[in-house]
């Protein structure tokens, strides 16, 4: 039963996540940069959030659907090397340093959090 | 763009990636801390992110809907970035240095590397496709 309920956490937390991409692609000054700002706040956040989960609130039911459902299904890897990929064919510089923000960041919040 | 349909569809696919990682973390028990689970589902739901929305919805003629739900809803909510990070603090904080580099190291680059690959992977697929 649990992992049903994790599973339907995971659902809302990708239409969190696709809501703020779509809101995000309506903003011209957003859309016209070429560093995936939305991804990266959405990892980072969702990271910094995962951390203050798991140093915080005490394990239960609950902490389960709230950070393997909402959180894991809101961050997400595999966009994320997607976008990688097609920027390493227009935009090094970029791409490079939006894998190295994302990475370091990601960590650096978790660190925060739980310490 | 902002369709309730592509909502509903990225809600569905979503209850079941995510659901899909849940029993995959429970069921992998890892014998020495090291978290192969989500390694393991990061690599293989990069590798078929790249097929979800290249070849399956030119094969299938998906409707965006559809293919928004595959990609996004499926293997978006199927892999996690967070849990990643919480893992590889934990190595660090367990004192498993070794281990940490090696699972940065495996993500950071095998993830790059199956998207890629899934990329090769679905073009050749659509060019088998293109030849029927």
């Amino acid at each position: 039963m649990l992992t049903l309920y994790v599973g339907i956490a995971s659902g809302l937390g990708a239409c969190l996540r696709l809501l703020l991409m779509d809101l995000f692609k309506l903003s011209s000054f957003f859309s016209n940069l070429h560093f995936p700002v939305v991804t990266f706040l959405i990892n980072i956040i969702g990271s910094a959030l995962l951390g203050l989960l798991f140093w915080y609130v005490p394990s239960s039911d609950l902490n389960t659907i709230l950070s393997v459902g909402i959180i894991g299904g809101f961050t997400t890897l595999s966009t994320f090397n997607n976008e990688l990929l097609l920027l390493w064919k227009k935009h090094k510089i970029i791409c490079l340093l939006y894998g190295t923000s994302t990475y370091l960041f990601g960590i650096i919040v978790v660190l925060i959090t739980i310490k | 763009m902002i369709t309730i349909k592509r909502y509903i569809n990225v809600f569905l696919f979503g209850i079941i990636g995510g659901g899909a990682r849940y029993l995959i973390e429970l069921l992998v028990i890892s014998p020495n801390g090291f978290p192969y689970s989500t390694l393991g589902i990061n690599l293989v739901g990069c590798f078929l992110f790249s097929i979800l929305i290249d070849y399956i919805p030119a094969r299938f003629s998906l409707s965006n809907a559809t293919a928004t739900g595959m990609s996004a809803g499926l293997i978006g909510s199927f892999t996690t970035f967070s849990t990643f990070n919480l893992d590889a603090v934990k190595l660090v904080v367990h004192h498993q240095i070794t281990f940490f580099i090696i699972y940065l190291f495996c993500t950071i680059f095998g993830s790059l590397l199956m998207n890629w690959t899934g990329q090769r992977f679905s073009q050749k697929l659509r060019r088998q496709m293109e030849v029927w």
